[in-house]
């Protein structure tokens, strides 16, 4: 049964073979209330970011081949700006052994950031005045990530100030020590961080305040080739099966025991209680108790609340806090997730991507750890229905000082309007900017066609962060078999800003989870944390950006850092970054 | 007309001759309207859907030929070719239909009513809104027709219409559960949680049945502050939402043939716990195609959700041998093998299972399971040991691996598995049965008190432990604490009334420590439960004979219970039993001749032990006394 070839596979088949295949990118009809043209400008190509990824899709309908692959923005050489780390697939069963892309070694690949504000020979037609170039480094970092790649997130593990990665694959994951070099050495085996379980986001924190990342990883289900299975549809055509066809499998948690090697405490802290297919994560404090929590979104089960305990253990708090189920008590297919304070109320709230005939789903946070679902009254829920989304972030991309939400999508199961006209990959769907009405409703924002958002591809991973370093938040998308995009925001900058690195005391590294509130004469605070994770199998930059809108005034910032120690800093002078080291501050009590 | 035969123009896959085909029936106005209905890709269907498909476009197209065709007939086309399409999920054609049958016969409401629902599916709210309110301005006051409709205002946030909406409905329709669920969330979203709560009780109410509406009771109680409530409902929740009956929609859905279908439908079935109705789908399916390796492999889990393990076992094998290489049939059936004892057909299934697999835990816990009841505790440990290296948070895998370590006298090895789990696990009902593993090595160690100490905690954790209160009330009364085995019987005895075995200890305990009536009474009630228990109506006849006390002695009662007994079996037991009662009664000759024809009997079997212990109450029964308890050598039948 599984060998056999239909027209329907050999329709899917039409992708593989051909090394460094591009799909090309389709136009669909564009919906929406706020015309706003030109926001984001594609300068992938200009860029120098040629990546493709490969799903190793043979036509057999693995069910792996639809779900990665994610990417990694992370100063990588501390020079300031923010590189590229990018995961890649492999063949998969009998698929082609061919492995070379373009002469290349078909592995994840690591892109430098050259940018560099007086190369004006780098200018970018489509964004002028951008001068952004990668250049591919994988082979001279010495990266050897070659295995079936899910998705990435950065940190500094090991408290040396150069940030390192952690991949997740289908099958053993990695870690990669960044060798302050340039160069990544493979320590996961020292470290005791494999996990074989298919793994698809993971992040760092320290959920123990002990001073050292920990690690975070989700577990999908318990899917290999030799328990493939094909899920026909209602007509019997074949198609993908979903998450309910394998065993989910437990989720994972490494502690840093702070000499290069981390403890599995999946089992004492909890997380073993319960087995789902998780797919995205994300830390925050929640219950505004100054411990970091994590939510983890489930594929078609209920989501986790992971309230931390304090103790080293972690209660499920979804269910009571209602964020395990949307608004009628029903679980839905969680993919990205997104914690944001897009109402500025000083809390975080939630925002979950779905499937297709599902709405995405955002939580409002009451300020206590118990959430509403403010899907329907921010106007989120009926243009997600008809998308598959995946990646996804609260981002001000307009730095009017409110948070706005960008999804990305693709379908996982074959859409039959569009294998009907032999597309080759019948899964492209467009991806979605939402524009904040001062927090209290959303407006997806109607592009132009021929825009960057215009395509319809099949999109998964997204990593967020001001790649030009001009104040706005640029975003990277993966496509599922397909190029990477690189969407330049050519529209924040002409707002005010200010940016914040958040740096640890002891270790010079962005203390991811730091919690800054920016206050504002005459507005209310602003308040963001300081992440990487979050998304969907991606990993964002960790600064913090205030969008200021018109003004320039601003007061002190508020820092509670990831130790529990609380500091204001006096700030002057916008539309710039600033480093604001741990105890440098006035401390409060 | 010619734009009329176009409408079954097909693109590129056309395959059934759908080109325009000369003349139309001579029928009215409006034809020049109708659209193309684009053809589905045939090539990867079933072969059953295939053919009732291209039947149903085959017979369209020659009702477009056919000049004596009648509009009516063109729209019965449409309308079945288009529901066909849609029971196959394959909206754009089926909308393509429906469109056309409605611009041939605007006055019928069921064309715009699917056409919404299609569109309604496909997230087009507002061609959804159009279409239903065209449907209800066609058939006014049509149930389903209402509340797509006020489902989609509330879904776009325009509240006052959909509560008008869901009002009208009430008022000709006072048992809608989905009215009352719409309002309560509406009243929800203005801060009305009394009126929601009102709301989602009376829908709950009306569909018992629709778990998750506890889901929003607890929400409400949450927001009201009364966490014990929300805590109440959040426990209760369910897989099932409130729904409402669309009698045009299960027509679509009768209408799908092929194992796809009947799966599918199977499968939500089963995913709402309507096992019957899952049950007749996969048998459909299986009937469809008998072939069909997922289709057997659906209907043999069930089977074994459902207790059915030899009709599970015939289908799981078919499975297996259509698709020998999928691990999950197999290791299914392998387990289901192991499970009914039939260990010889089971491990060789669970082994393939592992060489296909090596990495399926299940299939490893199995074996290690089969292996170790068949006393191959050391094979066993060594696949319990795989599962631990594996995954060292594995605690299952640890306690069977320390169990294991046990049996194999390794009971130091063994107590490590336990204590690391004891030291790892976060879950109450792991810890719980770590210390009851714990505890069962310290009473075969001779450490009671310690055990008795392990199973407090384990109960502590898991109060439904039942093997935990089992042990501990055993040991108490080993113990010679009988108050508090008697206690923890009674925990038992409420927890499951048909334990008969706890009632017998129970009730001994009770007689021990000379609570004879109560422990009469435990006796009593346990026949009031299960009348035709044997082991509970000869141990109250004896008691009824002989208690030592004697204001729960009782000779006719007794005397009734042994004459059952005996005559539902005669055996030297219940004889002697009956020997008893007769003397309770007072009639001592009687008992005294039966004593003697047993005793004889003894002899003659050459149970001479047995004997003796009969002559004992025979010379109290010559000498007009009644029974005492003695237990004799051993059972005598």
């Amino acid at each position: 049964m599984r060998k056999r070839l239909s027209a329907n596979v050999s329709i899917l088949i039409a992708s593989l073979g051909l090394a460094g295949f591009q799909l090309e990118s389709r136009t669909a009809p564009t919906t929406g209330t706020t015309g706003t043209g030109g926001i984001f400008a594609d300068v992938t190509r200009e860029a120098g970011l040629d990546f493709v990824h490969f799903n190793g899709m043979t036509g057999e309908l693995y069910f792996a081949e639809m779900n990665g692959a994610g990417v990694a923005l992370f100063d990588l050489d501390n020079d300031g700006d923010l590189d590229v780390y990018l995961v890649q697939g492999t063949p998969l069963g009998s698929g082609v052994g061919h492995v070379s892309d373009r002469g290349r070694p078909r592995t994840d690949r690591l892109y430098r950031n050259d940018l560099d504000p007086h190369r004006k020979d780098l200018e970018s037609e489509a964004a002028p005045g951008v001068v952004l170039s990668f250049t591919d480094v994988t082979e001279a970092s010495g990266l050897s990530a070659e295995r079936y790649g899910m998705g990435v997130t950065a940190g500094d593990f090991d408290n040396d100030g150069w940030t390192d990665l952690y991949v997740t694959n289908l099958g053993a994951n990695q870690l990669l020590r960044n060798d302050r070099d340039g160069s990544f050495t493979d320590v996961t085996a020292k470290a005791g961080v494999a996990d074989e379980a298919w793994s698809i986001s993971a992040i760092f924190v320290d959920f123990d305040r002990d001073g050292w990342l920990d690690l975070y990883v989700t577990s999908y289900v318990d899917f290999n080739l030799a328990n493939h299975r094909v899920c026909p549809a209602a007509s019997g055509s074949p198609d993908y099966c979903g998450p309910l066809a394998f065993a989910a499998v437990s989720d994972r948690l490494y502690r840093n025991l702070g000499d290069g090697t981390f403890k599995d405490v999946s089992a004492s802290s909890g997380l073993r209680a319960v087995s789902a297919a998780g797919m995205g994560v994300v830390s925050g404090d929640f219950d505004g108790d100054g411990w970091p929590d994590f939510y983890v979104a489930n594929d078609q089960t209920e989501n986790h609340l992971w309230l931390n305990q304090g103790d080293g253990t972690f209660r499920n708090g979804a269910l009571l806090s209602a964020t395990a189920f949307n608004e009628s008590g029903a679980p839905e297919a969680s993919m990205g997730v997104a914690a944001g304070d897009y109402d500025n109320d000083g809390d975080e709230d939630l925002f979950l991507t779905h499937l297709r005939r599902e709405t995405n789903t955002l939580y409002r946070n009451d300020g206590s750890g118990l959430f509403v679902d403010a899907t329907r009254s921010s106007g989120l829920g009926p243009p997600s229905w008809r998308y598959t989304s995946f990646g996804t972030a609260w981002l001000d991309f307009d730095n009017d000082g409110w948070l706005d939400l960008l999804t990305v999508s693709g379908s996982v199961r074959i859409l039959e309007d569009l294998a009907r006209l032999d597309d080759p990959h019948p899964l492209h769907q467009r991806n979605q900017l939402f524009r904040s009405v001062r927090g209290e409703r959303f407006d997806e924002v109607d592009f132009p066609a021929g825009s960057a958002f215009d395509r319809s591809e099949v999109s998964r991973g997204a990593a967020f962060g001001d790649l030009d370093n001009d104040g706005d938040t640029d975003v990277l998308i993966t496509n599922n078999g397909g190029p990477v995009r690189l969407l330049l925001n050519t529209l924040g900058q002409d707002r005010h800003w200010l940016g914040l690195r958040l740096v640890g005391r002891d270790a010079a590294r962005d203390m991811l989870g730091a919690w800054a509130c920016l206050s504002r004469p005459g507005a209310e605070a602003l308040c963001r944390r300081a992440r990487a994770g979050g998304s969907y199998a991606s990993s964002s930059d960790p600064r913090v950006l205030f969008g200021l809108d018109g003004s320039v005034a601003v007061g002190r910032v508020r820092v509670e850092w990831p130790s529990g120690r609380a500091e204001t800093f006096a700030v002057e002078g916008v539309d710039r970054y600033l480093t604001l080291r741990e105890g440098a501050g006035t401390a409060l009590p | 007309m010619k734009l009329l035969l176009a409408a079954l123009v097909v693109p590129a896959l056309a395959s059934i001759g759908s080109a325009p085909l000369g003349a139309a029936p001579g029928t009215g106005a409006g034809l020049e309207a109708l659209e193309p209905v684009p053809e589905a890709r045939f090539e990867v269907m079933e072969p059953a859907v295939r053919e009732q498909l291209r039947k149903a476009r085959a017979e369209l197209e020659a009702l477009q030929r056919n000049q004596a065709a009648s509009e009516a007939d063109l729209v019965r086309g449409f309308g079945l070719l288009g529901r066909l399409y849609h029971a196959y999920d394959l909206f754009t054609p089926a909308g393509a239909c429906y469109r056309n049958a409605a611009r041939l016969d605007p006055r019928d409401f069921r064309w715009p009513y699917y056409l919404g629902v299609l569109h309604r599916l496909d997230g087009r709210d507002g061609e959804a809104l159009a279409a239903f309110t065209t449907a209800s301005k066609l058939r006014p006051n049509h149930l389903p027709i209402m509340l797509h409709l006020a489902g989609l205002h509330l879904g776009n946030g325009r509240n006052q219409e959909a509560a008008r909406l869901y009002e009208q409905v009430l008022a000709s329709h006072p048992g809608s559960a989905a009215a009352h669920l719409g309002l309560g969330r509406i009243s929800s979203v203005s801060g009305d949680h009394a009126a929601a709560i009102s709301r989602f009780e009376k829908a709950l109410e009306l569909q018992p049945e629709a778990g998750r509406t506890h889901y929003l009771l607890g929400q409400e109680y949450r927001r009201l502050g009364d966490l014990e409530l929300a805590s109440e409902h959040l426990a209760q929740i369910g897989s099932v939402g409130v729904g409402f009956f669309e009698p045009l929609l299960l027509e679509v859905q009768r209408l799908a043939v092929g194992a796809g279908a009947a799966l599918g439908r199977g499968g939500d079935a089963q995913m709402l716990g309507l096992y019957d109705i899952a049950l007749r789908e996969y048998r459909r399916a299986v009937a469809e195609v008998p072939a069909n390796a997922a289709a057997r492999f659906a209907l043999g889990s069930l089977l074994v959700a459902v207790g059915s393990l030899d009709e599970a076992i015939e289908h799981l094998r078919e499975a297996v041998r259509l698709d020998p290489d999928h691990p999950q049939p197999r290791f299914l059936l392998g387990h289901v093998l192991f499970q009914q004892g039939r260990f010889a057909e089971a491990e060789p299934e669970l082994e393939r299972v592992l060489e296909s697999d090596p990495g399926h835990r299940e299939a490893r816990m199995s074996l290690a399971a089969l292996l170790a009841s068949t006393q191959r505790f050391e094979e066993s440990i060594s696949l319990y040991r795989a599962v631990v290296e594996a995954d060292p948070g594995d605690h299952d895998g640890r306690l069977n691996l320390g169990k294991a370590l046990v049996m194999m006298a390794n009971t130091e090895e063994g107590l490590a598995e336990f204590d690391a789990v004891l030291a790892e696990a976060t879950d109450h009902a792991t810890l719980a049965l770590a210390h009851y593993n714990r505890a069962v090595v310290e009473a075969w160690q001779g450490a009671r008190e310690s055990a008795v100490s392990s199973l407090d905690t384990a109960l502590e954790l898991d109060s439904e432990l039942m093997d935990a209160r089992v042990l501990v009330a055993r040991l108490l009364a080993v113990l010679g604490r009988l108050e508090a085995a008697a206690r923890q019987y009674d925990e038992i005895l409420a927890r499951d009334p048909a334990n008969w075995s706890a009632r017998l200890a129970g009730s001994g305990v009770l007689a021990a420590a000379g609570r004879m009536a109560e422990a009469r009474a435990r006796l009593e009630e346990g026949l009031a439960v299960d009348p035709e228990s044997r082991p509970l109506a000869l141990t109250l006849a004896r008691m009824l004979a002989c208690g030592a006390d004697a204001r729960v002695r009782d000779g006719a009662a007794a005397l009734a219970l042994a004459e059952k007994l005996f005559a539902a079996e005669r055996s030297l037991e219940n004889a002697e039993t009956l020997g008893m009662a007769l003397a309770q009664a007072g009639r001592f000759d009687q008992a005294a001749q039966l004593q003697e024809e047993l005793a004889a009997e003894s002899r003659r079997r050459g149970r001479a032990a047995w004997a003796e212990h009969l002559d004992r109450n025979l010379e109290r029964y010559r000498r007009g006394q009644t029974c005492r308890i003695d237990p004799g050598p051993a059972p005598a039948r």
